[in-house]
Parts: structure tokens; sequence; C-alpha cells
């Protein structure tokens, strides 16, 4: 089994660091994705949770059903925020 | 210091799971399942949230735009943070590093609290404001689904002081080895949900 070495660990930190950061950026700039900004900060969310799955969970290097049972489950939990979010519209 | 560690680890040379005896393997599909189910049940109440919150689009969007975000930011952060070091600590063990896998463990610890410091904080000005589970639909959903995230947070930290305080006693790269393992996964599981918890109650509601 393939190990997640240390510099690639703290590569995928450098990426959920810098993807929390843009989530908190483009809500305090609602502006720049304008009414897709929550959809926006979802996708965000999912990949970042993809990232704890697959890198520090290691479950890239994981027996396939592991990983696709919990790649499905992050994504399943962004489509469904998301759908629902959309057909609540925005409340005003 | 770092010498010793480096020679103890030539010394034992780099090890996997599978050939660290006693380690065994089969704990993690085990800590797995848990976490799945786990993660499931957290799901669930994710499109309850969403589902009530269908009803009352605006009051919630009001109620999420009282929370601080800066705040749930610096959580996640934190929670990234610790679950590197978490990371490093696993990689540590299983090379046999026993300083090395205490340090990464108590660093997570140390980092992790700051979690706890700062939801501590967030509920008391909450309370001290008079917004508790029984202001409105959105609070419950809050007060519960932080709360019950909360609860395996201090699990989490539980963990991490158990496995520091049994890093120093036992050979890390032994039987103590899956638990470190598994004890690792499950932090990663706090980290994992609340890259969920936050967008979905701090930022949904942006206008």
């Amino acid at each position: 089994m393939n190990h997640v070495s240390p510099a690639m660990a703290v590569r995928v930190w450098m990426f959920l660091v810098a993807a929390t950061v843009t989530s908190g950026w483009l809500v305090e700039h609602h502006s720049v994705a304008g009414r897709w900004t929550a959809a926006a900060v979802m996708l965000v969310a999912a990949l970042k949770g993809r990232a704890v799955l697959l890198y520090f969970m290691e479950l890239k290097g994981a027996p396939r059903a592991w990983r696709v049972a919990f790649e499905l489950w992050i994504w399943l939990c962004a489509v469904v925020i998301v759908a629902l979010w959309a057909v609540g519209g925005s409340g005003t | 210091m770092n010498d010793l560690v480096s020679i103890e680890s030539a010394a034992r040379g780099s090890r996997d799971v599978a050939d660290v005896p006693g380690a065994s393997p089969s704990r993690v599909p085990g800590i797995l399942t848990f976490i799945l189910a786990d993660v499931l049940v957290f799901g669930l109440l994710f499109v309850g949230f969403m589902v009530e919150r269908l009803e009352q689009v605006a009051l919630f969007n009001r109620s999420s735009a009282t929370l601080d975000v800066r705040l749930g930011l610096l959580n996640t952060l934190i929670l990234v943070t610790s679950g590197l070091f978490v990371v490093l600590a696993v990689h540590a063990a299983r090379a046999g590093r026993a300083v090395a896998t205490r340090n990464w463990l108590l660093a997570s610890f140390i980092v992790g609290a700051g979690f706890g410091v700062n939801k501590l904080i967030e509920y008391g000005d909450k309370l001290a404001h008079g917004v508790s589970m029984l202001t409105n639909d959105f609070f419950m959903f809050y007060f519960v689904l932080t709360g019950v995230h909360f609860l395996h947070f201090l699990a989490g930290m539980v963990v991490l002081a158990v496995l520091w305080f049994k890093a120093s006693r036992e050979a890390v790269d032994g039987p103590l080895f899956g638990w470190i393992e598994s004890g690792g996964l499950y932090w990663h599981m706090v980290d994992l949900l609340w890259i969920v918890i936050f967008p979905m109650l701090y930022l949904l509601g942006a206008q």
C-alpha cells in the first residue's frame, strides 16, 4: 500500500488552507460569484472533504469499495445541499 | 534528540503496516465502518436541516448571518492543521520513531484544543445574547449539529491524549500502531464533518 509522504501531506494541507481562505473571501466579496456564492462554497467544501478522505485518511490507497463509499458520501452531501439550497431560493 | 530519532529510525528501518508485527491491518476496516456509519447519520442531519430550511429560508438566512464567519474559518484552519500533524504522527509511528510520534500527537492536541476554546467562546456569546436551541429552528439545528460534532471533537481529543501517553510506554510500531492509525482516522472524521457543517450553517445564507 502506498502511503502519503509528509511532503505530499503538507501540499494537501496547503490546498486545504488556500481553499478555506478562498471560501471566506468569496463570502466577504459576494459580488464575485453573486448568487452562486453558496454553490461555489459547497463545491470548494466537497473538494476539501475529498482531499481529506484521499490523502489524510489515505483512502487513495485503500480498497476501491472504501474510496467509492466515502467519495459518494461527500459528493452526495454537496449535491443535496446545493440542490435544496437552489430549490429554496433566496428567501427574500 | 533528532539524532537519536534518526538513529532509532535507521536501526528499525522504514516499516509498513503489513510488516509491523501485531499491528493488525484488520483494525482499519473496523474503524472505517464506524466512521462511515457516523458520517451517514450526520448526512441525514444535513438533509433534515436543508429540508427544514426550505420552509423558512429568510429566517434561516437571517439567523446564519448572526454567526461569526471568521471564527468558523479559524476553526476550519485549526482542524486541518491538527489533521496534518496527525498524518505526520502516523508517518513517524510507521517508521518506529517514538519521540517524533509523541511530538506530532502533542502538536495535534494543542492546535486542536484551539477549536474547543473557539467553540466555547461562540456558545458563550450566543447564550449571553439569549440565543439558545429554543430560539428558532435554525438554532435548534445549529446547537444539535455543532453540539454532536463537539462531542466527537472531545472524544478525539481524549484519543489523542491517550495515544500520546501510551506512545511513551509502548513501541509505536508494535500493536499500538493499529490504534494510532485508527485514532488518526477518527480525528480526520472530525475534520471532515466540520468541512461540511461550517459552510452549510455559516455560509449558505450569504446574500
